[in-house]
């Protein structure tokens, strides 16, 4: 799961240029901007068959790759 | 300058009160009632109409942390407070909008609404919303009436943001320690520098700039482009500010509020720009009405309509006039062009290298402050002034 998520990451938001750390913030750095958060958002949903309702969305859920893990998981977990 | 030394002699007075006259217990009761007498000063009428909404989000909250048709409550909630919002917001100009109107027809209609807004109405709605929407996710930790109502009325920032977020300033609340003189130091500190940035800076500056763009044809074409950039340099001074006085005030109470402005003329992008100014209420107008209308599952022409909507949306709350819906519309295509040039740099890796070159970075940052300062004419001139201005200049 958090391969995928990275490879997403990396491919998308850092051009594959280098890699992405599991706790590097990604709104703080610049890499992801909330544009960049609703494509993240879309490619969660739609590889984990999960729903992700927008007015349950805490941007801080997504603020690293951990972060993201957590928030999946725990929504995987309901 | 009376007012000023007035305002200092209560702050002042009510730092020593804070910290070294009433046990820790008391403090945010404390902090409540002044901040309900800084109000009373400035608009006494305002205060049983926000400590009713208080009440009222207070006591709807319980019921949605219950589940007991929270999302009915919610948006019933929602509906009340932005009804509210809009209504005082706006009521002027759908007044004159109706008697308008009315006068084309034989008898005469006159409509009367309350022009009295209530002062801070826009950031005190921002912080209701805010709270009751967090509850519903369950990310807002159970607090006392007081202490939901110093947030949401909390002095320093309750007229003009920043728009702090509720955990946040609730967890300080909680874990208020004794006084600490680092964060006297700062805060005073923050304080002078807001006094020198507002009332030194932007005040002589404007009174500088505005002769110029009032009548640019009389003025050197270069003067005029000096004006403009410092129309847009005035705006940041003023509200910045304000800002840092604001923020300076509440560290002297011991709260750290978030900061509103970070560096925004030195941005290399509009986005990057949207993110570093008005960052409390930008960042709260991309979370509470971004993302939930237009983040679910979208299209890029989905995206591209919300940033629209959004800026158009933002401006509009500034001041309901054309100059706004235009300014709206003029920074919601700058986004979905940048947005449009991101998609373009993703599908075509030479631009993308292109765009990194080192001499990359000053061309963007000076090509997004001209952008940028360019519309803050809209904030200081009616469409007639602007387009003698652009005149002028082109």
């Amino acid at each position: 799961m958090k391969e995928k998520i990275k490879n997403f990451i990396v491919e998308n938001f850092l051009f594959k240029e280098r890699g992405l750390e599991d706790n590097e913030p990604l709104f703080e750095s610049g890499i992801i901007d909330s544009l960049g958060l609703i494509k993240l958002l879309a490619f969660i949903e739609k590889t984990f068959n999960i729903s992700l309702n927008m007015s349950e969305i805490d941007i801080e859920d997504f603020n690293t790759l951990n972060d993201i893990l957590e928030t999946i998981q725990k929504k995987m977990d309901q | 300058m009376e007012n000023l030394f007035k305002y200092f002699f209560f702050l002042g007075s009510s730092v020593i009160v804070y910290w070294f006259l009433l046990p820790s217990q008391w403090r945010s009761l404390f902090l409540f009632a002044i901040s309900l007498i800084f109000m009373a000063f400035l608009n006494l009428q305002s205060i049983p109409y926000f400590l009713l909404h208080i009440g009222l989000v207070y006591g709807v909250s319980f019921y949605i942390e219950k589940g007991r048709r929270k999302r009915l409550l919610l948006i019933l909630t929602l509906i009340w407070l932005v009804g509210n919002l809009c209504f005082f917001k706006y009521s002027e100009l759908f007044s004159r909008a109706i008697v308008e109107f009315g006068s084309a027809f034989p008898w005469t209609l006159r409509v009367e609404f309350p022009t009295l807004l209530p002062l801070g109405i826009s950031y005190i709605m921002f912080r209701l919303i805010h709270y009751i929407v967090e509850v519903y996710r369950k990310k807002a930790s159970r607090s006392s009436f007081i202490d939901f109502g110093l947030y949401v009325l909390f002095f320093p920032t309750f007229l003009a943001g920043p728009v702090e977020r509720f955990q946040r300033f609730h967890s300080q609340t909680m874990e208020m320690k004794g006084p600490d003189l680092s964060s006297i130091n700062w805060g005073l500190f923050r304080i002078l520098s807001g006094i020198a940035k507002k009332f030194v800076l932007a005040d002589n500056l404007i009174q500088w700039i505005i002769p110029v763009l009032h009548s640019p044809e009389s003025h050197p074409r270069f003067l005029v482009l000096l004006c403009i950039y410092g129309t847009a340099i005035q705006v940041y001074l003023d509200f910045s500010g304000y800002t840092d006085m604001a923020l300076g005030v509440a560290r002297l109470f011991g709260y750290r509020i978030m900061e509103n402005f970070n560096r925004p003329f030195f941005q290399r992008n509009i986005a990057m720009f949207w993110r570093n100014w008005h960052i409390s209420v930008y960042s709260w107008i991309r979370d509470y009405f971004f993302f939930p209308f237009f983040g679910y599952r979208p299209s890029n022409l989905k995206i591209y309509f919300g940033i629209f909507a959004t800026m158009i949306v933002f401006m509009l709350w500034h001041k309901g006039n054309l100059n706004f819906l235009l300014l709206g519309i003029y920074h919601g295509l700058g986004l979905v062009v940048w947005q449009f040039f991101q998609e373009v740099k993703r599908k075509y890796p030479p631009i993308r290298k292109w765009s990194l070159r080192s001499y990359f970075n000053p061309v963007a940052i000076f090509f997004t402050f001209n952008f940028v300062s360019f519309s803050f004419l809209f904030f200081r001139l009616d469409l007639t002034q602007i387009y003698a201005v652009l005149d002028r200049i082109f």
